[in-house]
């Protein structure tokens, strides 16, 4: 489903690459987690594939379609759940659904429909007529969610979609990504969460240092830790314990 | 055309919903619109209530320097300040107290009559033969 051929990404201003010549096959079907520390390139990564930046050297293909010469079909293959909330918080959640689903050609009766069933799937159908401004982290989450699958993407990308979130809207939006992985979308997302990404993950990747250091199911990289039971074991056994601050 | 629609749907209900943003949206353009009325008035004010103070010395009497005193008066930017004496005109002048003289020469409405009736004269001397 993607196929990642020695991408790199360096920043104008940087010193280092921030993703430095990685290769990654995910398939079709998969749940892939992309795990590492603050600044390890997971972001930037997600950014590529999502076409939001451009990356210094090598290429990638989504559902076989290269990047360079598809984009206009690409963006209609994929949704992106960004980091940051990507929505007007002066306008309900029920507008802003159907501004973004109206931005990829949604509308009719069909799309407005879409729009209330995935609100009442998410638990947020009393607050649809609700302004954004007054909704709690969560909830902005589940909203950013829906606004992303609207228009149904073979894949989607999510940039750390469980933070700031309390253990119930957790549970919702995990659940609602395995309904969708069921129904066949290709889910690739980063976490901090390990033990998160362990049940939830069908394989994972820990990049460090804008590299990929280790690949597999979550249960392969624990077996072949030696002496590691849990997953935050493998993930310092492979990234070290130094701290990962830059400016 | 759907993609505009929904744009501009989005932005009417951003604005609608920033009183704020809207208020100043008007009123910004209405204050530039009152403080350069306001500065040009002003500097249309200075300019008439200002007049150049100028000396007339008029020797003719006649109708051209009535003329000219009139043009001069309506034209609002000089004040006009009659002299009897070419040469007490010329001194003030001199030493500073004012920036203009006019003088108008004795007999000069008689004269350019005069010049007139030889030139119509002599013109159509000439269409004659």
């Amino acid at each position: 489903m993607i196929q990642i051929d020695q991408l790199s990404k360096k920043y104008k201003e940087a010193e280092h690459f921030s993703l430095s010549g990685l290769d990654l096959n995910i398939d079709h079907g998969e749940i892939f987690g992309l795990l590492g520390s603050n600044g390890a390139g997971k972001t930037t990564l997600i950014s590529m594939l999502s076409g939001l930046i451009k990356p210094t050297s090598g290429s990638f293909k989504i559902d076989g379609l290269d990047y360079t010469s598809n984009k206009k079909e690409l963006k209609k293959l994929i949704g992106i759940v960004p980091q940051e909330y990507a929505l007007y918080p002066s306008l309900t959640a029920y507008e802003n659904l159907y501004y973004f689903g109206s931005m990829f050609g949604l509308k009719g009766t069909l799309f407005k429909n879409s729009i209330e069933e995935h609100l009442i799937r998410l638990g947020l159908e009393k607050f649809a007529h609700k302004k954004i401004k007054a909704f709690s982290g969560g909830m902005k989450r589940r909203v950013n969610l829906i606004a992303s699958i609207l228009h149904q993407p073979k894949v989607l990308f999510l940039d750390e979609p469980t933070v700031g979130v309390d253990v119930q809207s957790k549970t919702v939006i995990i659940d609602f990504l395995k309904e969708l992985n069921t129904s066949g979308t290709t889910i690739v997302y980063t976490s901090h969460h390990l033990n998160e990404a362990e049940t939830f993950c069908t394989r994972v990747g820990i990049i460090d240092h804008g590299q990929l250091v280790c690949l597999g199911t979550p249960k392969e990289l624990i077996q072949n830790e030696q002496g590691a039971e849990h997953p935050e074991e493998v993930f310092l056994a492979k990234t070290g314990k130094a701290l990962r601050d830059y400016a | 055309m759907h993609k505009l629609w929904v744009s501009a749907k989005k932005e009417f209900w951003l604005l609608t919903r920033d009183l704020g943003g809207l208020a100043v949206l008007f009123l910004m353009p209405l204050l530039l619109v009152i403080t350069i009325t306001l500065i040009q008035d002003n500097t249309f004010k200075t300019i008439q209530e200002n007049k150049i103070p100028i000396l007339l010395v008029d020797l003719d009497q006649g109708t051209v320097s009535d003329q000219v005193n009139r043009n001069l008066q309506e034209s609002s930017l000089f004040e006009i300040i009659k002299e009897d004496s070419e040469t007490n005109a010329q001194d003030l002048v001199q030493k500073g107290d004012y920036q203009l003289a006019i003088i108008l020469p004795k007999n000069l409405t008689k004269d350019l009559k005069r010049k007139i009736d030889q030139n119509v004269s002599r013109n159509f001397s000439r269409i004659r033969g």
